[in-house]
């Protein structure tokens, strides 16, 4: 015997004058609920939020971008920011030499420098590998620099790095990099594209869960 | 910094206190950070027992020497008016390493104890991590408070780091459990002092870095448009941890990065391991003279962890740092594994003092002189360190030589080296101007290498008498003038100067 396939439940009809009659109601408790045309908007009351270590959140961005884990950044070309120089200071452990063994439990203050310090390696080793090809993320830009493309290249990097898809204030956003740094450098094109990466690979939602 | 301070005046308020203690009263912690006080925990991990520091034993002292840990009257050196002693020791090993070794902890003393106190003290715990924590927290006795976090609080309002560990993984680095303390005074912990200074700047020093302008742009988007536009930062806006994270990334950073500590506190000279000049960085300009006072700074982590507590307290980035020599076996470089250990090759042997299990005399002799050491180069260059106000930076330092707990008394008849277990009597070396100098308080009775304790109020010696874990907190807060409104702590102005 076949299982019935599955339908979404409809209330009973109302009668001739019930869509119209639905909708009045549904309009009426949008204005009662402000910001309901915006969309749905909810708070967490429990706010449970975890950072990722920085193992983890180095592994989730090789993998968007492309890299091997040791390829993301070295400090001073000798040091594996994530495994070593930064390793502590990005949440992770060190029980063998250093006692530590379990991640301390609040940042340490240079924990936001850290990371920035990690994304703006990464996307910067990104960035020169696309250009010398074949590209993987910022192609668009790279054949030619605009508006469009750079939409283009901020959705990708939503994508790979955030694992949804932008949403149009997020590309406004990351849109508003642009015409803020477009002047201040020789090569907007490069700092651009680097500092987007950065803005996305060091976001509250890609550090934290 | 002004957040900090509104920080303070909604604390004071909420906790409906007035401002009767000056750690709620932000005008009072401005004020104590133009004339601060600074501590160093220097961590006698392990075990460091006092009677084979300053307050050792001379065999003709006792009624059974044989059976006690006492030290022949030849190798003891003591000094007309003093209570201290130093016992400079040369031997053929250290347990069962055969590294020969020799110790002069007196010439250390011979310039030092002036502003030695030693403060006799019965412990109340023989487990490490138990006792580690005690012996910064006073046993719990100021609502869980840790003496690093209470100096940060009192003199830390104004500079970027107050609160720095340098040593890791023990009870010395608890953080305490009372959660009134700021965000900002509580500890920060450093792995590694040769590498964590660059992790102080978001871009400068990278391979392939941004310029600074244009850090600051993408820095102001995603705090202030990316972020906003995502659901998560929508649904967990409220979120404690990412509103520290928050704050991390405003005032602190900002400060952090202007002030140029990533290679303000760069202990590390250039070196094919650390190049510097290839990323656009060097050594601080005063790691020189804090490499000089300590050598080892590439090989022995108790030497780079003290010039990096110098660096921080000379540049005003933090008022307390907690540093001393860990559990790990460490040598002196040059010595290649096989070829036999030289002379005073052994810097720290494994376990630290806590080698006493296994050779006691040795063990503490070898660990009681890296703790000299570390003294000795700490002073010489704060010393040397002129204070904004007037006078040395080491006129409103203290080092208190902190420690577990002590070791047992007795030795196998004639023992010239074997093996303690942990004993709750003991005592704390304390070195600073701010406490009576060349001053025992309390002593040790000869006859059972005991400790005892002495009279809060006076100081003078009490056999009867037994000091508690929060005396000695609450004294050593009394000598750095931190604020005790409230906290029920006994006064002990026996351990401050008069």
């Amino acid at each position: 015997m076949r299982p019935e396939p599955l339908r979404p439940s409809r209330p009973a009809p109302l009668g001739p004058r019930a869509p119209r009659l639905r909708r009045a109601a549904w309009a009426g408790l949008c204005l009662l609920a402000a910001g309901c045309a915006a969309g749905p908007r909810t708070t967490s009351r429990i706010n449970r939020v975890q950072a990722r270590s920085g193992e983890v959140w180095a592994r989730d961005l090789g993998n968007a971008l492309g890299l091997q884990p040791w390829e993301l950044c070295a400090e001073l070309g000798t040091r594996d920011c994530v495994e070593e120089a930064h390793r502590v200071t990005l949440g992770g452990v060190e029980p063998a030499e250093l006692g530590i063994d379990a991640p301390l439990p609040e940042p340490s203050v240079s924990a936001p420098m850290a990371a920035d310090r990690v994304a703006i390696s990464a996307c910067g080793e990104r960035f020169a590998r696309d250009k010398a090809g074949p590209a993987l993320l910022f192609g668009p830009v790279l054949e030619r620099d605009s508006r469009r493309r750079r939409a283009e290249v901020s959705e990708a990097l939503v994508l790979r790095v955030l694992g949804r898809p932008a949403q149009p204030a997020e590309l406004d956003a990351l849109e508003a990099l642009y015409d803020d740094i477009k002047d201040k450098v020789d090569d907007p094109v490069r700092s651009w594209a680097v500092g987007a990466c950065v803005v996305v690979t060091t976001s509250t939602e890609a550090l934290f869960y | 910094m002004r957040s900090r301070r509104a920080l303070l005046q909604q604390l004071s308020a909420f906790a409906g206190v007035g401002l009767a203690s000056s750690l709620l009263n932000p005008k009072a912690l401005a004020k104590g950070a133009q004339d601060p006080r600074f501590l160093i925990v220097l961590c006698a991990t392990g075990g460091g027992s006092i009677i084979d520091g300053p307050l050792a034993v001379k065999r003709s002292e006792s009624a059974t020497p044989d059976v006690l840990n006492t030290f022949p009257d030849d190798v003891v050196k003591e000094w007309q008016g003093s209570p201290f002693r130093a016992a400079d020791l040369s031997m053929d090993s250290i347990g069962a390493i055969p590294a020969p070794f020799s110790t002069r902890p007196s010439a250390v003393l011979e310039r030092h104890r002036a502003e030695l106190m030693v403060a006799t003290l019965t412990g109340t715990s023989v487990n490490h991590q138990i006792a580690e924590r005690r012996s910064i927290t006073g046993n719990e006795a100021f609502r869980g408070r840790t003496l690093q976090e209470l100096v940060a609080w009192q003199y830390g309002a104004e500079v970027p780091i107050p609160n720095v560990h340098l040593l890791t993984g023990t009870g010395f680095n608890d953080s305490g459990t009372d959660a009134t303390v700021p965000a900002w005074a509580r500890r920060q912990v450093v792995a590694d002092p040769a590498i964590w200074p660059l992790s102080l700047h978001g871009t400068k020093g990278l391979e392939r870095g941004l310029p600074a302008d244009v850090l600051h742009s993408v820095r102001k988007i995603r705090e202030q448009q990316f972020e906003p536009a995502t659901r998560f930062a929508q649904i967990y806006g409220e979120s404690p941890r990412l509103a520290e994270w928050a704050r991390l990334r405003g005032a602190p950073q900002d400060r952090i990065e202007a002030m140029g500590l990533i290679e303000k506190l760069m202990v590390s000279e250039e070196s094919p391991e650390l190049p510097l000049s290839k990323f656009g960085l060097r050594s601080s300009g005063s790691a020189a003279a804090a490499r000089a006072a300590f050598p080892n700074t590439a090989t022995d982590r108790l030497h780079a962890q003290a010039a990096l507590a110098f660096l921080l307290l000379k540049h005003g980035v933090s008022v307390s740092v907690t540093l001393g020599p860990d559990f790990g076996f460490s040598y002196a470089p040059g010595v290649s594994e096989g070829a036999g250990l030289p002379p005073d090759s052994v810097l720290n042997p494994p376990l630290g003092f806590d080698f006493s299990h296994q050779a006691h005399r040795a063990g503490q002799a070898v660990v009681w002189s890296r703790i000299y050491a570390v003294v000795d180069g700490l002073i010489g260059l704060l010393k040397a360190e002129p204070f904004a106000g007037g006078g040395s930076m080491w006129d409103r330092t203290l080092i208190y030589v902190a420690t577990e707990f002590g070791r047992t008394k007795t030795r196998p008849a004639g023992a010239e080296d074997w093996g303690t277990g942990h004993d709750l009597n003991n005592g704390v070396a304390v070195f600073s101007p701010l406490v009576p100098g060349d001053t025992l308080r309390g002593g040790v009775d000869p006859d059972t290498c005991l400790t005892y304790g002495f009279d809060p109020e006076t100081g003078d010696p009490d056999p009867s008498r037994s000091t508690a874990e929060a005396e000695v907190f609450s004294g050593l807060l009394g000598a750095l003038g931190v604020d005790r409104e409230d906290s029920g702590l006994p006064d002990v102005p026996a351990l401050r100067r008069a």
